[in-house]
């Protein structure tokens, strides 16, 4: 409530700016007083938006702040409880999503709907050849079609070719240009940027801006702080349903982004451990010799200290993760590794439990969790070695361990033997922590530890990894989140093209200069 | 949300008890006269294990969240081969010992056709689907090959107790029957290779990455299917005192569709024994009030097909609502 005057500032600031900078300011939507209730949760209350035409303007707010309800309110999807919606000027109570597309509203999904197994011309075509009421496929024009598209947003993509032959960017250009052929007036774009490497977040950005200029408006849905600052021209922040920002990028005082977020000051104490000298340091847990795979990494050597938090950098596609998951008995290498300075044979994933090494994955639901299993069973499916007899266990002794590790990670769930999906993205972020935790590691190896994960729970999580640290766990921690890999870890170890370019203690490099890095990473790859 | 998934699951046990009453119930009132009787439930306690058998094997692939579409013809195999070993030694005039190696034999190839099965699913990675129908025929065909086609006869009288005894009044199949669904709710609860096939069935990738050894888990599962269909090929050609390649080979769908009926999750993950044993239990009253009352027994698998699409109708759109 506090926060009601500096907003009303902010846009009125807003308004001074854009006129001065002499943006056409013709209203393409506006969103007045919408509110939207699930089930007896708010998701928005009473929430207010205005889009001019040609603006690019980035929506914020952590999981569950209503940021896909007045996404999927705004393209038809949902139906408002209360407010109105007007697009061009036409007024809806209740917008369907046959009348936002004729109204020119474009989402561009993180999974782009797009059919895999047709071309490229099909994929951007289809739509438009589906509303023309022919009966008969013209090929020819499919493909005019599809290459004016593709003109519009200046991209060459091989028409012909089969849209799950190529890369997620290349998939996400589809879309975009089904969505511009389809008339777009405002394209909204679902964190857009998750699974692209640098180079082509670069392009996207083009792309954006040449759509700007055609009077296309934007709205960017995102989780990362740098990109919103590079793309937006005015940034939104949701939360709890309400809006809780609505400024002019270029005022807009970026250390305060968490804090609009979250509603609370998250302090940023970044990870001290000074490695101790060569006399006095002993022993690595962890050294890596000389490791390669093949397609994949080449010559990896580094030592991996107690204590220490050591972050491997690099773009997508440098073998990030598959030296992650080398050291995890995934895949055959060449070279050696030696615990705690005995060479250890690792080929299984078995094995490396036996070294005491957890590893947890990128990809959260898919590798990490037993959505349907209760908390119980997720937390303890490594473990399970270490309760009751060699082949029996009793339940009770799993719920007990289980409850530890809830109190221990301060999960908030309703108890142990509720199913894992009903926790949000940073709690089951933790219970795949505590699976590895009750295990008893002395490495841990976690790969993207926070995507897909909101601010105020990451900053918990980062303090979650900084503590078990400090406790004699060594860690890896990999990751392309600059700002993550900086607070979190001791030393940075950056990766191109399957090999480690440089190695520097996190004091000694700022997020440019690592962002500079890894840019560079991609320009010699080409 | 605990609670709705746990009232789920009871509420599954809690419908299947219900159905299980009601056919009770109905049939004691509709045949009071020929269905209380000892004779009468002796008669299902004879038919009865021999299905249930089949449905422990189905049901524990199923809850790996794979399918074992093999597990008659592995029955059918053993059955044979139990014949001919008993046949070879001496036929009726046989001593009583022979039965030994006839059943240990019986039972290793139910191990070894399981293993087949493992080797295909796990070592390859074909689809349980297409392994297991492939090696269903393999099965079947070399039952065929060994008894030439024609049905295996006349065995030591000690072998057609098996089938046809009973101890302190039960029918011997039946003890053995609920002893093997004890086993299995045992082995569910209790051991740790239980836990892990409940995790590999909800999310083989997870339990990859969570250390799980995945081919491990399916080599246990699928030898224990093999073994366990096995048992139900030598209960059969006991009962019958005759091993025929043909026998009960409509068993393996009907075992199927028991499992799931009992509450087993074919997209694995989930299970009770005692669902299993409720649910071939109210097939099995329905299957005998059914002859009692001198049905048509084309009826009575309308009335099974019926009730099965009932209970999956239902408990889909009771999943819908939560």
């Amino acid at each position: 409530m506090k926060l009601l005057p500096l907003q009303a500032a902010a846009s009125d600031n807003y308004l001074l700016h854009g006129r001065l900078k002499g943006y056409a300011m013709d209203t393409l939507l506006e969103v007045k007083g919408i509110s939207k209730t699930f089930g007896g949760v708010k998701a928005l209350q009473d929430v207010d938006l205005r889009v001019e035409k040609g603006q690019t303007c980035c929506m914020m707010g952590e999981n569950g702040s209503g940021k896909s309800t007045l996404i999927k309110i705004i393209s038809g999807v949902y139906s408002p409880d209360k407010g109105e919606i007007i697009l061009n000027g036409h007024t809806y109570k209740k917008l369907t999503p046959a009348e936002a597309i004729r109204e020119g509203v474009q989402i561009i999904y993180q999974d782009f709907s797009i059919f895999p197994n047709l071309s490229v011309a099909e994929n951007i075509a289809f739509p438009v050849l589906e509303n023309s009421g022919a009966r008969l496929l013209d090929r020819q024009k499919m493909r005019t079609i599809a290459k004016e598209a593709l003109d519009r947003i200046e991209v060459t993509l091989p028409l012909d070719r089969m849209v799950e032959q190529l890369p997620v960017a290349g998939k996400q250009i589809v879309a975009i240009a089904r969505g511009i052929i389809q008339n777009a007036k405002l394209l909204i774009m679902d964190e857009p940027t998750t699974a692209l490497t640098y180079r082509e977040i670069e392009a996207l950005y083009r792309i954006i801006d040449g759509l700007r200029k055609q009077g296309v408006a934007v709205i960017f849905v995102s989780h990362k702080l740098e990109e919103v600052f590079k793309i937006s021209e005015r940034i939104v922040i949701l939360r709890n349903g309400r809006k809780v920002l609505d400024s002019d990028a270029g005022t807009f005082d970026r250390t305060k982004t968490a804090y609009y977020m979250t509603g609370r000051e998250i302090p940023v104490v970044p990870y001290d451990f000074i490695l101790p000298d060569n006399n006095s340091r002993g022993d690595p847990i962890l050294r890596v010799n000389g490791l390669s795979m093949k397609d994949a990494f080449t010559d990896i050597s580094f030592s991996l200290y107690p204590k220490e938090i050591l972050g491997i950098t690099g773009q997508l596609g440098c073998g990030r993760t598959e030296l992650a998951k080398a050291l995890f008995g995934i895949g055959r290498h060449t070279g050696s590794i030696e615990v705690n300075g005995v060479p250890a044979q690792i080929d299984s994933i078995q094995d490396t439990r036996r070294y005491g090494i957890g590893y947890v994955p990128e990809d959260r639901l898919a590798e990490g969790l037993f959505l349907v299993k209760p908390l119980t069973d997720n937390i303890t499916v490594s473990s399970i070695d270490k309760y009751g007899s060699r082949r029996l266990y009793h339940r009770k002794e799993l719920i007990t361990a289980a409850d530890h590790w809830l109190k221990e990670l301060e999960i908030t769930a309703a108890g142990a033997e509720e199913p894992a999906s009903t926790l949000s993205g940073g709690n089951q972020q933790r219970i795949v922590l505590a699976k590895w935790l009750a295990t008893d590691p002395q490495i841990l190896i976690l790969n993207c530890p926070t995507v897909g994960v909101d601010i105020g729970s990451k900053n918990q999580i980062h303090e979650i990894i900084k503590d078990l640290a400090r406790r004699g766990i060594g860690i890896i921690v990999i990751s392309d989140d600059i700002a993550e890999i900086l607070t979190v870890c001791s030393r940075i170890l950056v990766m191109k093209n399957g090999k480690i370019t440089r190695e520097v203690d996190s004091v000694r490099i700022t997020a440019d200069e690592l962002e500079q890095e890894l840019i560079s990473a991609a320009d010699e790859e080409t | 949300m605990t609670k709705i998934l746990y009232s789920l699951k009871t509420m599954h046990l809690a419908r299947l008890l219900l159905i299980f009453l009601t056919t009770l119930i109905l049939i004691s009132v509709l045949a009071p006269s020929s269905f209380l009787t000892g004779a009468s439930f002796r008669s299902m306690a004879v038919q009865m294990p021999e299905l249930g058998f089949l449905s422990i094997a189905a049901a524990m692939v199923l809850i790996s969240g794979g399918i074992d579409l093999s597990v008659t013809g592995v029955a059918i195999m053993s059955g044979v081969l139990a014949a001919l070993i008993m046949k070879m030694l001496g036929g009726t005039e046989a001593s009583s010992t022979v039965i030994i190696p006839a059943i240990l034999a019986a039972l290793g190839i139910g191990c070894l056709c399981g293993l087949l099965n493992a080797v295909l699913v796990a070592g390859l990675g074909l689809a349980p689907m297409l392994a297991t129908l492939g090696t269903s025929n393999l099965f079947t065909g070399l039952g065929i090959v060994l008894s030439k086609g024609s049905a295996v006869t006349g065995f030591p009288s000690a072998f057609q107790m098996i089938g046809n005894g009973s101890f302190l009044g039960i029918p011997i199949p039946m003890i053995l029957f609920l002893l093997a669904i004890s086993g299995m709710a045992f082995i569910l609860r209790r051991t740790k290779y239980g836990f892990r096939l409940f995790m590999y069935g909800t999310n083989p990738t997870a339990s990859f990455f969570s250390g799980v050894n995945n081919t491990r888990v399916l080599f246990i599962t699928y030898t224990i299917s093999g073994i366990v269909s096995s048992i139900a090929g030598i209960l059969m050609v006991s009962r019958i005192n005759t091993a025929k390649a043909d026998y009960g080979s409509s068993y393996g769908l009907q075992a199927l569709l028991i499992a799931v009926l009992g509450g087993i999750d074919p997209s694995g993950g989930s299970g009770r024994a005692i669902g299993l044993l409720l649910s071939i239990v109210t097939l099995q009253i329905i299957s005998s009030g059914f002859n009692l009352m001198h049905i048509n027994a084309f009826i009575k698998d309308l009335t099974w097909g019926l009730l099965l699409l009932l209970i999956m109708v239902w408990n889909y759109a009771r999943q819908r609502k939560e």
